[in-house]
């Protein structure tokens, strides 16, 4: 859908540049390591700096040096990057609906009854994410209800079943899951054996006929500073590869390979809603972001979380140098921007590595402080 | 030139699918997280979500992996713990890895027939040339000592080769879940096989429970091989079709020499698509974009018989894709 600029309203203009991409699994398994024994750790989502990461390299093994170097000195150069992305998160399908888990912002929702919230509030700590429809409501709508409380009172007793366990709020987890696989190496000779374990996530899948339906999976944002059609088919093509080839760890053994679904999210009136929202006092993070030194007053009324990002060097058996990034959730009164973080180690002297801390954000309401 | 300065080269992506055919009762064990009195004593892995049998990738790559070495027969210079060795090259290009003492040669990754196909990771305080060393590597200063009448020097890291195959896990076929399904043996899918020793002396018994995939059982395979060098992919292809060849011979998975695991493939099939095609992948064009079957093989000893007309079709293939055969 090709908007004329003139004739359209700022907004709309905007919107046509926001892509949702879902990444299904299918009945593959993937490995997302976190810090833990061996490789017994994994997530089950991939974040911002990760994918940007992966991304890229698919980027410049299909269209080469140049073209890559080109593309990242334009992350580089400019204060507005030409994309945006989000970290990927949950989505779920049930029925004819799909659910997207948001992060739940760091900073309480509009009328949350802050000083008389001892009944419920292990079960709103734990909800660290949030359909899409309460995310919404809570943070860009009429805010916390009463019938919220009751409801939430009513999960820490037992099980309710009021309008947000009808939205998903309280079954995140239902979505996939994470186990372990005994791995072994055995000698050549002997077969003498050494016994370890690897982590992995299951998506959801059901069998239709000899397809293989993903029912929950991850999903991420993207938004172009302008529409560049050259770029996205490209990005398009990388991800489609990138699919094919694997995210996480463990991918020659087959894990990790995803196919993609490409929206535009103007079709979707929540999504549109939630990316347009004007009466927004703060933003709240969906990707990580990383920026030094931070802009003035950033992190006055602000509520966040820090995360240790470090990590190899792909090919190299070098560490890359360890950053501190704001996480998802986290909420300022100012729109977050980022950077990309020069990350190569002192002993790597080839080429710079970078991390990206380029940040997406959406607009919300909190109580000002 | 050094390998970091320019990407890996891609010229495009084989796939291969089949047809796994569990011939005799198979075992791939799963961690028993719990032991019940007359419970299993060995299970099987399973997907965490439905419960099925399924075999894992990196069980099959594994395999594959030791059966070339065998094959090409290659010495064992790397240790994988609890005393368990096997070949792996330290670095891309060749060189001598220093193990309990001694110098092993190994291949350079650029050239391995094994650690090309499989990747390997850089390994440490190994010996390279020193001419090779000063021209693709940063490190002067190093130990340096005479082997075979070159001078070779020390290496802090090795560097890492990325495998071009890829193994995916290899799941039921619907029809033959649905058949599992309905077998009687008091477990969801497979059988209980019952292993006893027995003291050649007091004949006492210790009996032992195996679970086992039951023959007949078929499994979707697939792998996907990476084309980075032209003039390596029918080598490395022809290697992989050996492979299969021989696993046919050998066994999948535990208790192999009595008889478990017997696998035959059939039904193979082998798809190509170039960087061309890839490049073109976009919302709008993604079903042109498919891939494009060059030719289907009833099993694989009529792949390893037409490999020669399969060569001459991967190398028109190769041609007609984007980018030159020469690097």
């Amino acid at each position: 859908m090709k908007f004329s600029r003139i004739y359209c309203q700022e907004r709309e203009v905007q919107m046509s540049e926001w892509r949702l991409i879902k990444l299904k699994f299918g009945r593959t398994q993937a490995h997302f390591g976190e810090v833990g024994i061996g490789i017994e750790e994994t997530g089950e989502r991939v974040r911002s700096d990760t994918l940007f990461s992966a991304w890229i390299s698919a980027y410049a093994r299909l269209f080469e040096k140049d073209a890559v170097e080109e593309l990242l000195q334009q992350f580089l150069d400019s204060s507005t990057p030409p994309v945006r992305i989000s970290s990927t998160f949950i989505y779920r399908e049930e029925g004819d609906r799909t659910i997207y888990y948001l992060p739940r912002p760091l900073q309480f929702p509009i009328n949350y009854p802050k000083d008389n919230d001892l009944e419920f509030f292990k079960t709103y700590k734990k909800l660290n994410y949030l359909p899409l429809e309460v995310w919404q409501r809570w943070y860009q709508g009429v805010g916390f209800l009463g019938t919220d409380r009751e409801e939430l009172i009513a999960e820490t007793k037992g099980k309710s079943n009021g309008h947000l366990c009808q939205a998903g709020t309280f079954d995140y987890k239902k979505a996939f899951k994470i186990g372990q696989e005994p791995k072994i190496a055995v000698d050549r000779i002997t077969r003498a054996t050494n016994l370890y374990h690897t982590g992995f996530v299951q998506f959801l899948w059901e069998q239709n006929s000899d397809d293989i339906n993903s029912l929950s999976g991850l999903y991420f944002l993207l938004h172009f500073s302008e529409s560049d059609r050259h770029l996205e088919d490209n990005l398009h093509a990388a991800l489609h590869f990138l699919g094919e080839e694997g995210i996480g760890g463990e991918r020659s053994s087959g894990a990790g390979l995803f196919t993609i679904e490409w929206f535009q999210l103007d079709k979707d009136e929540s999504w549109k809603n939630a990316i347009a929202f004007i009466g927004g006092n703060h933003h709240c993070l969906i990707s990580l972001f990383w920026e030094l030194p931070l802009p003035d007053g950033l992190l006055n009324d602000a509520s966040y979380e820090i995360l240790e990002r470090g990590g190899w060097i792909a090919g190299y058996q070098l560490r890359r140098k360890m950053v501190r990034m704001f996480a998802e959730g986290s909420v300022f009164p100012l729109p977050p921007s980022g950077k990309l973080a020069d990350v190569t180690p002192g002993e790597y002297k080839l080429h710079p590595i970078y991390r990206s801390g380029i940040s997406l954000s959406l607009p919300i309401k909190v109580n000002e402080q | 030139m050094p390998a970091s300065l320019t990407q890996k080269h891609l010229l495009g992506k084989f796939r291969l699918t089949s047809t796994l055919n569990v011939e005799t009762g198979l075992h791939i064990g799963g961690g028993g997280e719990n032991l019940d009195i007359g419970g299993l004593d060995k299970p099987i892995i399973r997907d965490p979500l439905t419960q099925y049998p399924y075999l894992p990738g990196s069980s099959i790559k594994g395999k594959l992996r030791s059966i070339l070495e065998r094959l090409l027969n290659k010495p064992l210079n790397r240790g994988g713990g609890s005393g368990t060795y096997r070949y792996e090259s330290d670095d891309l290009a060749d060189g001598y890895t220093e193990i309990d003492g001694l110098d092993i040669p190994y291949e350079g990754a650029r050239t391995c027939q094994i650690s090309r196909i499989f990747g390997s990771t850089g390994g440490s305080k190994f010996w390279l040339k020193t001419a090779v060393a000063a021209e693709e590597l940063d490190e002067k200063d190093n130990p340096k000592k005479i082997i075979k009448g070159e001078e070779y020097i020390q290496i802090k890291r090795g560097r890492n080769a990325p495998a071009r195959l890829i193994v995916r896990d290899c799941h039921l076929f619907k029809d033959s879940a649905e058949q599992l399904k309905r077998v009687d043996t008091g477990l969801y899918m497979t059988e209980w096989k019952f292993e006893n020793g027995i003291d050649r002396v007091t004949a006492a018994a210790n009996p032992r429970q195996v679970e086992r995939v039951p023959a007949g059982s078929k499994f979707q395979f697939e792998l996907i091989y990476t084309v980075e060098d032209a003039n390596q992919a029918v080598e490395d292809l022809q290697n992989i079709a050996i492979a299969l060849a021989i696993l046919e011979d050998d066994a999948l998975g535990g208790h192999g020499s009595r008889g478990y695991g017997k696998i035959k493939f059939d039904k193979l099939e082998l798809f190509y698509r170039n960087l061309t095609q890839y490049q073109q992948v976009t919302s709008t064009t993604i079903k042109a974009a498919s891939l494009q079957s060059i030719q289907s093989f009833a099993d694989t000893a009529a792949l390893l018989d037409n490999f020669g007309s399969l060569s001459n079709e991967i190398q028109q293939n190769l041609l007609s894709g984007k980018g030159s055969t020469d690097e």
